[in-house]
């Protein structure tokens, strides 16, 4: 398979389902974290492992580094991703949806990109603000964390669980081709306080996935998302 | 647990089983496919729990796994050849001495403080099987072995070491005794790190406040170096 850069890779994850996070201290400071090898050291450390992928995904190739960021590309099978990281401590995803690229799997499968699977976005959930509680603890965190993310290309899709069955007969398909959470920007609802992320990061996870389904016209409450969750979830308890 | 009635009965149970049974044996082809072990993935043929040395292979394993941020997963009944990791033909009776009860006595024996995990059997197709073991990171402090194992024949050493930490150096797939500064500091950050958390949430919980709230995120700013890394 063709190495592609990272704008060519980049490039082709947008042309399918994708999903990008941006996690950053509220407040900016343009040198938070001095070193570049420091920064990648956070990412290592903070790198959340579950069900037998990690996110942000750390590569045994030497990471990027540039003036001010430090960062990684991952292009293998049906797992597409870039990461980078900023002095300012602003870490940023692009990352393929994968069941978009199961035509990438071995052996290859068609891709399932009319549906939304449960289990990735749960799963990728539970990462995402495990990832953000572990950097507000390192140079790269702040007394409040902000961390917003958004799915695109995903327009008309229907939830289902998993890849075998498992349809929610009860969801609508997404009326918009993109999601963003928070909705709006900027605004208070995207920011963590330190303290209440690092005790039960599950709150803001749980939080997320309520909207989500609120997008397919299913109301749950939060400790129904907590339930679900534990069902996706290998990640130790703090 | 109960769902509103707009979440069915049978997509409750749909998340359960779907879950449980048919994603890990894909999970599983997925894994094995991958060629290669991993710092959070170990692969072992096929042992009985009975056996003392094989099952103390995988309590050192687990031992590794434990000492390491996420934890890991151990997959039994997978040979590795000249080309790849392939699963082996099932072997029923050395399957069924994989219990959760089993397991639990051999590694009380050798875990200080104890270990959680969860035990598995993965269907991974109409006649194959493999037994997964699903280590959970340490709680409090590192595991420590707390009682040696002799190899067979003795004059290859231990298996397991009196005293020794077992970890999963992150630039080799393998379960070795602490031996760097880079593996002592991991080890280290993790256990401190848990600590902080543990004193964050107690704090948290008798409601004291630590550091200041801050007016707004800095958003314009953030959104302009986005931009310019993203097109960099």
């Amino acid at each position: 398979m063709e190495q592609l850069t990272d704008s060519e890779l980049a490039r082709a994850i947008r042309e399918r389902g994708f999903l990008t996070i941006s996690i950053s201290p509220a407040k900016y400071l343009e040198n938070r974290v001095s070193r570049l090898t420091r920064i990648f050291s956070i990412v290592q450390s903070a790198s959340v492992e579950n069900q037998g992928w990690d996110f942000p995904h750390i590569n045994h190739e030497d990471p990027r580094r540039e003036d001010d960021w430090v960062g990684q590309a991952t292009d293998w099978r049906m797992h597409r991703e870039i990461w980078r990281m900023a002095k300012s401590g602003q870490f940023m995803f692009l990352g393929g949806i994968t069941n978009d690229w199961l035509d990438r799997a071995v052996p290859p499968q068609a891709p399932a990109n009319s549906v939304f699977y449960l289990w990735e976005i749960c799963a990728r959930l539970l990462q995402v603000y495990e990832f953000a509680a572990r950097l507000s603890l390192t140079d790269a965190g702040d007394d409040q964390m902000s961390i917003e993310w958004e799915l695109g290309n995903v327009g008309g899709r229907t939830l289902e669980v998993g890849p075998t069955r498992g349809r929610f007969y009860t969801a609508q398909p997404l009326s918009s081709n993109e999601f963003k959470y928070p909705s709006r920007h900027r605004s208070p609802d995207s920011l963590a306080e330190r303290s209440t992320l690092v005790s039960d990061p599950r709150l803001y996870s749980a939080e997320a996935l309520v909207a989500l389904f609120d997008q397919f016209g299913i109301d749950i409450e939060i400790e129904q998302a907590r339930s679900i969750q534990g069902q996706f979830d290998s990640i130790s308890s703090n | 647990l109960i769902f509103k009635p707009i979440l069915s009965f049978y997509e409750y149970w749909s998340l359960r089983i779907v879950w449980a049974l048919l994603l890990d044996s894909a999970e599983l082809a997925e894994l094995i496919s991958i060629g290669h072990e991993l710092p959070g993935l170990e692969f072992k043929s096929w042992g009985s729990a009975t056996d003392a040395r094989f099952s103390g292979k995988i309590v050192r394993a687990m031992l590794g796994m434990a000492n390491r941020s996420d934890g890991g997963r151990i997959v039994i009944g997978v040979e590795q050849t000249p080309t790849g990791f392939v699963l082996q033909d099932p072997q029923v009776e050395l399957l069924q001495t994989w219990t959760h009860d089993n397991l639990s006595d051999r590694l009380a024996g050798y875990a200080d403080p104890s270990v959680r995990f969860k035990l598995e059997y993965v269907p991974t197709d109409a006649s194959q099987a493999a037994v997964l073991i699903t280590v959970h990171e340490f709680d409090d402090v590192p595991i420590l072995c707390k009682k040696e194992l002799l190899a067979d024949p003795a004059s290859d050493g231990f298996i397991l070491k009196r005293g020794g930490c077992y970890v999963r150096p992150r630039k080799k797939p393998e379960t070795s005794e602490l031996a760097t500064f880079e593996d002592m500091r991991a080890i280290l950050d993790l256990a401190t790190q848990k600590q902080l958390r543990r004193y964050v949430a107690q704090a948290e919980a008798a409601g004291l406040t630590l550091g200041l709230a801050q007016d707004a995120l800095d958003g314009d700013l953030y959104r302009t170096e986005r931009e310019r890394i993203w097109n960099s």
